[in-house]
Formats: C-alpha cells, structure tokens, sequence
C-alpha cells in the first residue's frame, strides 16, 4: 500500500514539477487593510459603556494600516461564529473580520471575549478571553487592537503603551503653569505626573517603563529630575552650573546620557546611575546636544554645530570613533534611530520650513514625511512603526503622529494650552492578560 | 360434452380469430421488410434508363412510315402533297435537332479536352516547382509557418499573464513588517473559465503576515482573465506559481 501511494504521488507530483509558469508580483499598492469590527454583544449592565469595537477601530485606523468598516455599513451584526456569512463581508471587500462579546459574570468581574477571522480563507486566526474589572475596559480594547495589529501585519502593536508629554498653559503671564502628563496613546485618560510654575523640557521614559527623566526649573537654574511612574520617588540627579539637559536612558536602564554645560560649552555625558558616576563623551568647542542611543547601547547619536551647521554625529562609546550621519540640508537635528539601528528620523530644515524626516543610514537615502511647519521634537513609537513629533496649529503647540513611511498623519486631541516635547513609552508589562478559551 | 357441443361454433371462431391475430402478428414484420425490399429497386431503376435512348427509339419509326407511302407516289393528291411536305419538314427537323444534339455533345467533348489540358498543364506546372523547390527550403518555411503560429501563441500567453499581474499587483498591500527581498510562491489552479479553484502555499517567506497578504492578493482576484483557446489554457493558465518578491519598498 505505501508503494502504491508513493507512485500515486509521484504521478501527481509530476506534472507541477514540470515547467509551470510563474507570474512575477514585484510591486503592490499598500492599500489600508480592509477590517470590520462588529460591535461586540453587550450584556444590559454593560450598555452604556463604549463598545469595545470603537476602540478598537479608532486604535488600527489611526495605525494608518488598516480600514475599517463603518459599522453603518454592515450588513449583519454577528456576535459568534455561527453568525457568521463571509458572503456579507466579501461583499464589502473586508479582508478580516473581528467579532466579540462581553458580559457581567456572578463575582462582577467583565469577560470580554473576540475572534479574528481571514475573510477569504474563512478561517479563525485568533480568539481570546479576557476577565477584567470595569475600569480596565479601556486597557481591553487596546490590548486587543494590539493582538490583532500583530497577528495582521507582522509587527508587534502599540496601542496600549503611554505618551508622555508637557502641557503649558497662560505662558508670558503671571498664571503660568506646566504640567507633566501622562496618557494613553490616544490621548484619552489624562493625569500629572509633576505640575510646576516653572517650564519642563525633555521628558523621557527608561526602558521598562516605570521611571521618567526630566529637565524642570523648580530650584531657579535647570536641573535633571529623576521621577517614579506610579511611585513615591522624586529625585534631583544634577543641578550643575550651566545647562542640565536632554536626558535620556541607555536601552539596558542603567546609565543616563545627559548635557551639561559646567565645563564652559555644551557637552555629552553618560551618568552610571548605580554610582552616579559622570563620564565626558565628547571633547570639542562647538556645541553638542540631543543625545540619543543606538539600540545595541554601543552608539551614541548626537546633534553638533562643529561643521559649522548643526548636523548629526556619531559616536563610539568604547572607542570614542567619531561619523558624521547627515549631509543634506544645512539643519539636522534631535535624531533618533529606529528599532531596526538601520534608519534614522530627526528634525530636517527644508527651504527654511522644520520638518520630520527619515533616512535609511545603509543607502544614503532621505525622506521628509511631514509638511507642516515648526516640526520638533519627534519620538518613536516602540514598535518603530510611528512616531509622535510636536508641530503648531494655529499658534498653538498639538501632539500629530505619522507613520514612518511618511504615508499617515494624525493629530491628538488636545485640551486647552500648548502641548510640547511629546515621548512615546517603550512597550509597557500587560495591564490585561488574555486567556485561551 | 354437451355444453362444449352446443358452443362448437364460437369456439371454432374464437380459435380461428386467435389463429388469425397470431398469423397477422407474425407476418407483420416479415411484411413491412417485403415493402421495403421493393421500393429500392423501383428508384435505381427509374433513373438509370431515361435520358439518351428515347431519342434513338423515335427515329427508326419515322422511316418506317414513308415506306407504305411509295406506292401511292403515282398520284399524289393535295392532301398527299401536304403529307409529303409534312414528312418532308418532319425529316428536316429531325436532322436539325440532331445536328444540335451532335454540336452540344461536341460542345461538351472540347470543354473536357480543354478541362484536361488545363489540369495536366498545372499538374506539370507544379511539378516543375516541386523541382526547383528543394526539400530543405520547404521544410524551412513550414518550420517559420510553425513559428509564427508558435509566436502569436506567446505573444497572447503574455498578454493574459500581464492582465493577471496587473490585477494581483492592484490588491495587494504588503503589511509594514514586509521588506525588499522577502518571497513567497504560490501555486495555483484555475478552471477555464478563469476562476479560481485553489491556492497552495508553496515556498513560505518565514512571515505568516507577509504570506497570508500575498494569498488575499490572489484570492480577492477570484477570476482571472484567461486564453478562450483551450490548449493555450491547458498549457499554460491551468496551474501556476505566483511569486511574489517586493522590490519597490522603502526598507
């Protein structure tokens, strides 16, 4: 028997070893992939809480990646897979379909459970439950986009990291104030970390997410403040003559590059945080500043004037081996490498307009992917698929996000007063974990 | 006894109606061959005789006729006079209507002599083409006869695999973990009207997200513009590897 089904399938294996014709596919279009979120089947004691379809919709919409379905435009509202005609979403041209229900439970837990369906295979690519509190329903959502972001395009999904940020209200008057904030990607859910009527610069996250650093005026002259997320701890790391600025954690959270001006001109330091020992980076008259590391933490990338124009530099922690990264433009700034250490985004001047670009450091090649004006302070989203920058909107300072290929835009809701110096979170530990089924 | 007896008669018609039914029955079909045996004949028959031999069977009475008439020459009267100049006229066009007989058939003979020369004229016509036209240069024109046959199969292969490429190309939209350089092959049969019977995942990219955009690139098709021709379908568009290998990407 085995004999005869090898013959079998050598017979059948024949005829498309011989020669076939291949069609080439050698370019796409990168349209929105087309999703359709139903919203999910709310028990009574949930109705009046936001359908956790919206979320989820409004979260991969705003990836830039994906399109979602108007609800209005649905022709059925499954809940579970038996109600399920793929017929209804080929028709609309969905590529994938995600479905869910959520109720009470006896212990007054939330269960919230989701499916994601391939339209065109009609298989079930993902399911999870959740059992959370009410007040994590939010978190759910954003977990799940997460999960379907990943399982769809191949890369991890940041929806339910943090941005930081600095909110200025009444600036020039008496009234001052700055605020500290810490947010949702989406904007949503506001709180402050540190409010003060002194300004604050260059907010950053350490890598695990649990600590900020941060330049605040609050003794008269600016100083380093090292800050717990959702702890008590509040510590002043340097008040040196001089500038005390732009820190920024090392990839493994134990070392803190900063810039300090105590030695005549600005300079880069790397600060041990165990020991609180300082070591000089860079020896030169000219300025340097914005300090930023490589992902492997072997690198440091740096904005300098020493060619006369500001331009960005690199340099060799353990051989202090000094590059040059940028030649186009006579403006280059506040860089940044992505996850990748391959590409670099930073503040480029173009016909005397700021803007966003993004250069792939192996080719050579640049791309401005932001238009308006006054572009500053960009900052990638950890998945290294967004970044977050501060731009102004009528005279005043908004949040907007693009996608590194330049392709989507949006802008964050703001509140009243300007909003500065955004820093998008590294990926934060799970509020909200799944559960098989 | 008695009873048998007395209905002697009916049974005896019974019998004979029997006998007469089975007899029918049996006859009926040896009856319909006879009728059909004798139709054919008649038919051959009726065409084969008609045309030439009236005309010859006519002509030997018509002599026979003045031979009674001779003797009463001595004295012919007016009505023997009209008879004469009847038969007379009778003769005459007798004589013309053979003499147009005997031209038609000439008529007819010069058209076949002249049909035959023609054709012998080709026939050596061809011939002495078929001389100078040496085997080689006849085998290469059919050859280029082939090719040019061969070609506009190609040329129309071709034409539907752009269709196909440009309609995959379209639909799909590559996820942003793809990069330059990742491939992905899949195989795929199709029915003859073009639409899609499968896909088979062939030669993975290692990314399930690269992969599975390829796959609803091909099955968003669902039906693919393909040859009307059916050896061309068969040959070529029946089964078939897409390839898919990005190179237009930023990263």
């Amino acid at each position: 028997m085995p004999s005869i089904m090898c013959l079998m399938a050598l017979v059948l294996a024949g005829p498309v070893q011989a020669d076939l014709d291949t069609i080439i596919i050698d370019q796409g279009v990168d349209n929105p992939i087309r999703i359709a979120v139903v919203p999910f089947a709310l028990s009574e004691d949930l109705a009046q809480q936001q359908n956790p379809a919206k979320l989820i919709g409004f979260d991969l919409a705003r990836s830039g990646q994906f399109d979602p379905v108007a609800s209005e435009n649905m022709l059925s509202y499954p809940s579970s897979r038996n109600e399920v005609f793929f017929r209804d979403w080929r028709i609309l041209q969905t590529a994938y379909l995600v479905i869910g229900s959520a109720n009470v439970d006896a212990q007054g837990r939330v269960q919230i459970r989701y499916q994601l369906f391939d339209v065109a295979t009609q298989a079930e690519l993902q399911t999870a439950n959740f059992s959370v509190s009410l007040d994590q329903w939010r978190d759910v959502g954003h977990k799940i986009a997460d999960l379907i972001y990943a399982e769809v395009t191949g890369v991890r999904g940041a929806f339910s990291t943090k941005i930081l940020y600095v909110l200025a209200e009444g600036t020039g008057t008496a009234q001052a104030r700055y605020r500290l904030q810490i947010a949702d990607v989406d904007g949503q859910r506001p709180r402050t970390l540190y409010s003060s009527s002194q300004p604050i610069l260059s907010a950053s996250w350490s890598p695990d997410g649990t600590r900020v650093a941060y330049v605040s005026f609050e003794t008269g002259r600016p100083s380093i403040i090292l800050q717990d997320v959702d702890g008590p701890n509040r510590e002043r790391l340097t008040n040196f003559r001089g500038i005390n600025g732009s820190p920024v954690f090392s990839p493994d959270g134990k070392q803190l590059a900063m810039v300090l001006s105590r030695s005549g001109d600005p300079e880069i330091f790397v600060m041990d945080l165990e020991t609180r020992k300082l070591r000089r980076i860079t020896r030169h008259p000219a300025i340097d500043t914005e300090p930023s590391w490589s992902p492997d933490g072997q690198y440091l990338i740096f904005t300098s004037d020493r060619g006369g124009r500001p331009q960005i530099y690199q340099v060799e922690l353990a051989t202090n081996f000094l590059e040059r990264l940028t030649f186009v433009g006579d403006y280059n700034a506040r860089a940044r490498l992505l996850p990748d250490g391959r590409h670099l985004v930073f503040v480029h001047r173009r016909n005397g307009v700021f803007h966003i670009a993004w250069q792939d450091l192996q080719e050579d090649r640049l791309l401005v992917l932001t238009q308006s004006q006054l572009d500053e302070s960009p900052s990638l989203a950890p998945n290294g698929a967004m970044l977050i920058y501060a731009t102004q909107d009528q005279d005043k300072g908004i949040l907007a996000a693009v996608s590194v290929d330049g392709r989507v835009k949006y802008r964050l809701p703001s509140s009243a007063g300007d909003v500065r110096e955004p820093a998008w979170s590294p990926f934060l530990p799970d509020v909200v974990m799944a559960m098989d089924p | 006894m008695a009873l048998i007896r007395s209905y002697a008669l009916p049974l005896f018609a019974a019998l004979a109606f029997h006998a007469g039914v089975g007899l029918v029955f049996v006859r009926g079909f040896t009856a319909s061959e006879d009728i059909a045996q004798v139709i054919t004949p008649k038919v051959v028959n009726a065409t084969l005789m008609v045309v030439e031999p009236p005309a010859q069977n006519k002509r030997p009475p018509a002599p026979a006729k003045p031979a009674p008439a001779a003797p009463v020459a001595n004295k012919p009267s007016a009505a023997e006079r009209k008879r004469l100049v009847e038969e007379q006229l009778a003769a005459e066009q007798a004589k013309r209507a053979e003499q147009v007989a005997k031209d038609r058939a000439e008529a007819q003979r010069q058209k076949q002599r002249q049909k035959e020369l023609e054709a012998q004229r080709r026939r050596e016509r061809l011939a002495a083409l078929g001389d100078l036209a040496d085997d080689s240069l006849q085998q290469s024109l059919e050859a280029e006869a082939e090719q040019i046959q061969d070609n506009d199969v190609q040329q129309q292969v071709q034409t539907f695999q752009a269709g196909i490429y440009d309609l995959v190309r379209k639909n799909w939209s590559r996820p942003p973990s793809a990069r330059n350089g990742m491939q992905v092959r899949f195989l795929v049969e199709l029915i003859p009207t073009g639409e899609l019977l499968s896909v088979t995942l062939v030669d993975s990219s290692g990314s399930a997200a690269f992969d599975r955009s390829a796959e609803q690139a091909i099955r968003r098709a669902r039906r693919f513009d393909v040859p009307q021709d059916n050896s061309v379908f068969e040959a070529n568009f029946r089964r078939f590897y897409f390839l898919f290998r990005p190179e237009d990407l930023l990263r």
